[in-house]
């Protein structure tokens, strides 16, 4: 790995930070989806990342001919569809299901969605517009701001802040509601929170329908920034499971920080070294995190 | 609901058949096998034998993902990424040899990672322990892969380095410098390897088999070793990653593999007619009536392998190992406080049901007639085709991974003939409806039938012969 790290290189770094951290808020959103359906069923979803992938292609479909006001909440909507449709799937099953049989039927889900949005979008990548942009020459461009020596587009803030929002937003959820208290005594004992009286199933299904609306958000923000596609979802999807391991599944606040570590990291590695091998980056991290500590690095010993 | 509280779905039941009967029914399907074997080119036109023969292919591939998934309960979701190394290795070797800048970097390449599986293999380090050794051994590789220093004086270093390692860190010392020896050993033959056949300009492509059998063993035995210590859903992750991470590969590394613009394209067929004695060849001809081209030699070829690994799966699932694999699927905690290795059989079943992937895409690389493979045919898609056949067929079935791999290749030809009518739903075209189509199977077999097809069948073929007779036993003693 004899790459001189010269000067231009070294002048990319705030930019790939940048650009690295808008990633990372992705993993992070996504990595705060698996923790919550994880909490509930004891369940990996795999397609978790087809639900970003939804939100982003119907949001970029839907901003080309509509304004964002139409396009955001039916991305979200078909979101949450998505998250009903694979709780079904799976609670049908959830007594007699063996752990492989389920890590299958959410597989099963996962590339039935990823073929229906190919069928009714196509391959190709989608571009949308961006939600704040100027509109130069019948082109919506989006503005861009000077910030210590990296160009910041607006869309990226957009990102960071909504998903600020959402685990803010998630917090509060969790420690203040009815609802989420409910699913937080699930998380704890499931047959505890039966005997108090609450519907365990019902829990479940809201957890796996919160989780894909999360995912579907952070879908709608990013699709101007990266281009939407009907596989993007496995990418994000591995992203955000290596961030919530990493900073311990069911831990919210460890998987936010992680995903944020695991898109910087990938984007310098990925700038700076073998930018061949970009892609491969996260998933590299991924295996290695898995055999070095599997019960995560940002969760405490005592809790693990 | 912890996952140790799940029990595994296979469940074995003990049902006393007389012992004739058993010798009977278990030879009965070889011999029908057999026949069909033998006489299938006489009987079928030019299109079905294509798809047979991919039926074949994707059937070595089930039968061995199935030992993995099926028996010992690990699930991978990586198995394209050996089907691919097979099929590299030998497409690359007889088509497209490494070029003379690469080599130095190949075969040391190769050198470390077997002096790495030698290591486990031999002292099984953990820890720091682990991550000292290996970058020592890169290290030693990247001294190998300089051009001007003397082999004798590399090898002397890489045993040196290697044993004052192992005295160092309290590893058996001689089995530390064994793995010096093997690096310095490995990089050299492939060196040579690769020089003779740059200058030869192809190998042969049962040279290939072997080669890509070897790299499949040692990798999948790198991997295998380290991630079958997981369970549940971070194997399952930790596949998928290292199925991408490979492809990734397949797709990147343009000066090797071709990259995913060019693939491997005029790879020789292979041929195995010139190597067997003549009555077995008159046999062939006999059965196939007349004389046997390439493409049927390539049929018998690929079948040929297909009896071998179900012979060799149900030999297994028979035997000590076989009881060993259920043991460890139906509870890994049970297994081993029993006595059985399990960490051991785990990585042994990855490593075979690996190898007969590779057998596989070595075989699918020499297809007669078209000989190109291109990365995309071994990518995530591809790994869950695989387990969609093994889920479809039933776990813990050889002969169901068969009618699994059957039914999925047909029910592809079948979408791809539909495709090429362009088919309109509401004024969709319907293209590319395969992923659609094999996330339904998988999800409505795991719900409806998590035991497969055949099994589910059977089963329920038993329970109502069971219920038959026992009502037949009532009415005797009424």
């Amino acid at each position: 790995m004899s790459v001189g790290l010269s000067v231009d290189l070294l002048a990319q770094v705030p930019q790939l930070v940048i650009s690295g951290f808008t990633r990372g808020c992705i993993y992070a959103i996504v990595a705060v989806g698996f923790s919550i359906i994880y909490n509930s069923t004891q369940v990996i979803n795999f397609a978790q990342g087809e639900f970003v992938m939804i939100g982003a292609v119907v949001a970029a479909v839907l901003l080309s001919k509509t304004s964002l006001l139409v396009a955001f909440p039916t991305a979200v909507a078909a979101g949450c569809l998505a998250g009903a449709v694979v709780a079904l799937f799976v609670l049908l099953p959830l007594k007699r299901a063996s752990v492989v049989s389920l890590i299958i039927i959410t597989i099963g889900t996962s590339i039935m969605f990823r073929g229906l949005a190919q069928l009714l979008w196509g391959e190709a990548a989608i571009p949308a517009p961006p939600f704040t942009g100027v509109v130069v020459q019948g082109y919506v461009e989006d503005r861009e701001f000077h910030f210590l020596g990296a160009y910041i587009r607006a869309q990226e803030l957009w990102v960071m802040g909504v998903t600020a929002l959402l685990v803010v937003g998630m917090h509060i959820f969790f420690r203040r509601t009815i609802l989420g208290q409910a699913m937080r005594a699930c998380a704890i004992n499931q047959l505890g929170a039966r005997i108090v009286g609450i519907n365990v199933r019902r829990m479940i299904m809201a957890s796996f329908v919160m989780a894909a609306g999360l995912g579907a958000v952070a879908g709608v923000v990013v699709s101007p920034v990266f281009y939407a596609k009907c596989n993007m979802g496995t990418a994000l999807g591995l992203g955000g499971f290596c961030a919530a391991v990493l900073g311990g599944l069911g831990n919210f606040a460890g998987g936010v920080a992680a995903g944020i570590i695991l898109g910087i990291v990938e984007s310098l590695t990925g700038g700076l070294l073998w930018s061949d091998y970009k892609d491969a980056v996260a998933f590299v991290i991924l295996l290695v995190i898995l055999l070095l500590r599997p019960e995560g690095v940002l969760r405490r010993r005592a809790e693990a | 609901m912890k996952d140790s509280e799940r029990r595994g779905t296979h469940t074995e039941k003990a049902i006393p058949v007389r012992k004739k009967n058993l010798q009977l029914l278990n030879i009965l399907p070889f011999a029908v096998f057999l026949a069909c074997y033998a006489f299938a080119p006489r009987v079928v036109n030019d299109a079905q034998l294509t798809t047979i023969i991919y039926i074949g292919i994707y059937a070595l591939l089930a039968v061995g993902l199935n030992l993995l998934m099926g028996y010992a309960g690990q699930v991978s979701l990586g198995h394209a990424a050996f089907f691919g190394v097979g099929a590299y290795t030998s497409g690359i070797l007889t088509a497209k040899p490494i070029a003379n800048e690469v080599i130095p970097g190949v075969s040391a390449g190769v050198g470390v990672i077997s002096a790495v599986a030698a290591l486990l293999l031999l002292t099984k380090p953990s820890g720091w322990k682990l991550a000292v050794g290996i970058s020592l051994l890169v290290a030693l590789g990247w001294l190998h892969n300089l051009p001007n220093l003397i082999p004798v004086l590399c090898a002397a270093c890489a045993v040196a380095v290697m044993g004052i390692f192992g005295l160092m860190a309290k590893l058996q010392w001689m089995r530390t410098c064994l793995s010096g020896v093997v690096l310095t050993l490995v990089a050299n033959l492939s060196k040579w390897f690769l020089k003779g056949t740059l200058e030869r300009g192809s190998a042969s492509p049962w040279t290939g088999l072997l080669v890509g059998v070897f790299l499949t063993a040692v990798i999948s035995y790198l991997i295998g070793s380290q991630v079958l210590r997981l369970k549940g859903h971070y194997l399952a992750m930790a596949t998928l990653a290292f199925g991408i991470i490979v492809e990734i590969v397949f797709r990147q590394w343009t000066s090797v593999t071709g990259g995913s613009s060019d693939g491997i394209f005029n790879i020789p067929s292979i041929q195995f007619f010139s190597y067997i004695p003549g009555f077995l060849r008159r046999l062939y001809e006999a059965a196939a009536g007349g004389s046997v081209d390439l493409r049927t030699q390539y049929y018998y070829l690929v079948w040929a392998f297909v009896f071998i690994a179900i012979v060799l799966a149900v030999n297994i699932v028979r035997s000590r190992v076989g009881r060993a694999f259920r043991a460890v699927h139906s509870s890994e905690q049970a297994a081993a406080s029993l006595g059985v290795d399990t960490a051991r059989y785990k990585v042994q079943v990855f490593v075979l049901s690996a190898c007969m992937a590779s057998v596989a895409g070595t075989l699918h690389a020499h297809n007669a007639g078209i000989g190109y493979i291109h990365p995309s045919e071994f990518g995530f898609i591809v790994s869950v085709e695989l387990v969609v056949m093994v889920v479809l067929g039933g776990m813990a079935s050889v002969w169901g991974s068969l009618f699994g791999a059957a039914a999925i290749q047909t029910l592809k030809d079948r979408l791809l003939d539909l495709e090429k009518t362009n088919p309109e739903f509401w004024g969709l075209k319907l293209q590319g409806l395969d992923p659609i189509v094999f996330g339904a199977v998988l999800i409505v077999v795991m719900i409806v039938l998590p035991q497969g097809l055949v099994r589910g069948f059977s089963d329920g073929v038993a329970l109502l012969w069971r219920s038959a007779r026992r009502s037949g036993r009532q009415q005797g003693v009424n």
